[in-house]
C-alpha cells in the first residue's frame, strides 16, 4: 500500500513537473519558409501560419532577424489588379484563430540580407506578440515556385 | 506647255464644278467615313502603337517592340527588389511555360521594370537569368515607362520614403501576338490548356 502511494506520488511529480516544464503554448507557428532570393534581389519574403490556440486575441508586435538590416511585417491587398504592400504593426491574430503569411499575401519582409541567403540555408527569426511573448523560430530558405 | 494662268479657273468647265456647299458635305462625309473606319480597325486589331517606344534589354541592347513582331510575347511589369509578387509570379511563368512544351520557343517573355531607378540593366541581367535564360529584363527610362504602362493599362505607384521604398503594382501578364497586338492580360494560375489555346488562335 506504502509502496503504491509512494509510486503514484513520484508518477504525480513527475507528470506535474513535464506540465510545469512545457505549458500548452498559447502561440505556435507552422510551416514557416523563406522564398530564396534571385541574384541582385534585396528584399526577400518569409511565409509562415500563426496559430493562437489561447481564448485570448494577441497581437503579434514584431517580426525581427539578425542576418536581415531590415524585418518588417507587410499584408497585401488586390485592387483591380494591382498588389497594394502595406507595413502593418500590432496584428491581430484572434483567440482560437489563425492568420497566415503566404505568397501573393501577408508576408515578413527581410531586407538587405547581410549574406546571401542560399536555399538550404537556415535562419534564426524571433516572433514578439503582446501576449504570449517571444517565439523563436529557425526557418529554412527554399527554392519553390510557388 | 504653258502655265495655268490667274484666268485657268475662269477658263474650266464651270457647269460641271460642284456647288461649294456639296463639296463640303462631301468633305465632311469623308472625314467621319475616315475616322470611323479607323477606330473600327483600332477596335478589332488591339492597340499596337507600342511598336517605336526605344527600350533596353538586360543585354544592353537597344531595342522597340517592333524586334519582338513574329512571336508570342508575355510582358510582366515588376521590379527585382519587390519581396513577392514579382518572384512568385515569375516562378509560376516559369512552370506555365514548361506545360506548353516545345510551343514555350514561340514565346518570349519580357520583364519591364517599374523601377528604372534602381533596376538597372546590369541588375536585370543577374535577376532574370535565375528564372530563365530566355526570360528578357527591360529597362525604359521615365517618361516613355509612363507611356507603355498607360498603353497597356498598368499602373505602378512607390510607397514608402528613401532608398528602400516599395512599388504598389499590377500583377497582370500581357499576352501580345506576333503582329505586336495585345491580345489578353491574365493572372496565374491559370486553369491547364488556357495558354496554349490563346497561342492557338
Amino acid at each position: 500500500m506504502t509502496k503504491t502511494l509512494a509510486s503514484s506520488l513520484i508518477l504525480l511529480m513527475l507528470t506535474g513537473s513535464a506540465a510545469i516544464a512545457r505549458p500548452a503554448a498559447p502561440i505556435a507557428i507552422h510551416g514557416a519558409w523563406i522564398r530564396e532570393a534571385p541574384p541582385g534581389a534585396t528584399a526577400l519574403a518569409a511565409y509562415l501560419v500563426i496559430e493562437n490556440r489561447s481564448s485570448k486575441d494577441d497581437r503579434l508586435l514584431k517580426a525581427s532577424c539578425d542576418v536581415a538590416e531590415k524585418t518588417s511585417i507587410h499584408q497585401t491587398s488586390m485592387d483591380g489588379g494591382m498588389m497594394r504592400m502595406r507595413e502593418v504593426t500590432r496584428l491581430l491574430i484572434p483567440a482560437h484563430g489563425s492568420v497566415a503569411f503566404k505568397p501573393g499575401g501577408n508576408h515578413v519582409m527581410l531586407e538587405n540580407p547581410k549574406r546571401p541567403l542560399r536555399a538550404g540555408a537556415k535562419v534564426p527569426m524571433t516572433f514578439t506578440f503582446q501576449h504570449a511573448g517571444t517565439l523563436r523560430v529557425v526557418v529554412p530558405v527554399e527554392h519553390r515556385a510557388e | 506647255m504653258q502655265a495655268p494662268g490667274p484666268d485657268a479657273l475662269p477658263n474650266s468647265p464651270t457647269s460641271r464644278r460642284l456647288p461649294n456647299w456639296l463639296l463640303l458635305l462631301l468633305a465632311f462625309l469623308m472625314a467621319n467615313v475616315l475616322a470611323l473606319s479607323v477606330a473600327l480597325f483600332r477596335s478589332h486589331q488591339g492597340p499596337a502603337p507600342l511598336a517605336d517606344i526605344p527600350m533596353r534589354d538586360h543585354h544592353g541592347r537597344t531595342m522597340t517592340f517592333r524586334d519582338f513582331h513574329g512571336q508570342w510575347v508575355i510582358a510582366y511589369f515588376g521590379y527585382t527588389h519587390c519581396p513577392d509578387a514579382c518572384p512568385l509570379g515569375l516562378g509560376q511563368l516559369t512552370g506555365e511555360l514548361q506545360k506548353l512544351g516545345k510551343d514555350a520557343a514561340r514565346v518570349q517573355v519580357l520583364f519591364i521594370s517599374v523601377d528604372p531607378d534602381r533596376d538597372s540593366v546590369q541588375h536585370l541581367a543577374e535577376y532574370l537569368p535565375y528564372f530563365d535564360p530566355n526570360f528578357l529584363g527591360i529597362r525604359i527610362p521615365e517618361p516613355q515607362l509612363a507611356q507603355v504602362a498607360k498603353e497597356f493599362g498598368v499602373t505602378y505607384l512607390r510607397s514608402g520614403k528613401g532608398k528602400d521604398y516599395t512599388i504598389d503594382h499590377t500583377v497582370n501578364f500581357y499576352l501580345i501576338d506576333p503582329q505586336g497586338h495585345l491580345k489578353t492580360n491574365f493572372q496565374l494560375p491559370l486553369p491547364d490548356g488556357t495558354l496554349k489555346r490563346y497561342l492557338a488562335s
